[in-house]
């Protein structure tokens, strides 16, 4: 199993997918010490219940496609290994955010890992919603809409419209 | 992708697939990602719809297999064995 930043992030936004969110801010920091990864959405939310199991992998909201639960599970463990920091609230009706913090010197931080096609996955996902990412470096932002691309490309659903994109992420070193 | 798909390497089963395809010259096949579907044991798992093939699950869609699946059931239009998880029964496929 591999398990890098790059897929904690797909996944956590996988979440806020699934949560019906007609709109995902993903925001990641990056120092030279630290990195952090802040994702909010406007899906269904979680009530205070649901958000005191949402770590535990035998906890789901699609019990009907599957018996357990392991993005958050993930996250928290690798959370936890490498001696990071991370926050969630939800609230019903309102959506989640969810914070996170890596210290970048610590050996059990997970690999960046491929931030490309992570991105081509996000933005290519079933459903109707908006995702805006900014990545944050060197006092410099670097943003990149689902919006904006389809404006420029179309639907990123085909073989060359999922190629241009790509070419575009690795041209503007994302 | 659910995590599961992700943790066995469904983002390098896609790139493959669009890599592939783009160098065949099938630039309008669509290409979509789902979620988890619950066999999270045989992840990474691809559905191949098609005219003239019947609508089949691919399990354990490696990178390698998913080239295999390019050649062998879009190009020249034949199932690979040893790795379908969902078929139509023999007796609605034709031919």
């Amino acid at each position: 199993m591999h398990y890098s930043l790059a897929d904690m992030i797909s996944d956590l936004a996988a979440n806020s997918f699934e949560a019906m969110a007609e709109v995902v801010i993903l925001d990641i920091f990056e120092y030279e010490d630290s990195i952090e990864i802040y994702i909010a959405d406007n899906g269904q939310g979680m009530s205070l219940e649901e958000l005191n199991k949402c770590l535990d992998v035998d906890f789901t909201k699609d019990k009907h496609l599957r018996p357990i639960g392991l993005g958050l599970a993930f996250m928290k463990q690798m959370v936890q290994t490498a001696g990071g920091i991370f926050k969630i609230d939800s609230e019903v009706g309102m959506g989640t955010s969810i914070f996170v913090k890596f210290n970048k010197n610590n050996l059990d931080t997970p690999p960046k890992g491929d931030f490309v096609n992570m991105l081509v996955a996000m933005f290519n996902s079933a459903g109707e919603y908006e995702i805006r990412v900014n990545f944050h470096k060197d006092n410099q932002i670097k943003s990149i809409s689902k919006k904006e691309v389809i404006a420029s490309l179309g639907e990123l659903n085909t073989v060359l419209s999922l190629k241009i994109f790509k070419d575009y992420l690795l041209k503007n070193n994302f | 992708m659910g995590t599961c798909g992700i943790a066995a390497g469904a983002k390098e089963t896609m790139n493959a697939f669009i890599e592939e395809l783009d160098k065949r010259g099938f630039s309008s096949v669509i290409v979509k990602q789902t979620g988890c579907m619950g066999a999270c044991k045989l992840e990474p798992t691809v559905e191949i719809i098609m005219p003239d093939m019947p609508n089949i699950i691919y399990g354990k869609v490696s990178p390698k297999v998913a080239k295999d699946i390019v050649e062998k059931h879009i190009l020249n239009k034949q199932l690979l064995d040893g790795h379908i998880l969902d078929k139509p029964a023999i007796d609605i496929i034709k031919g």
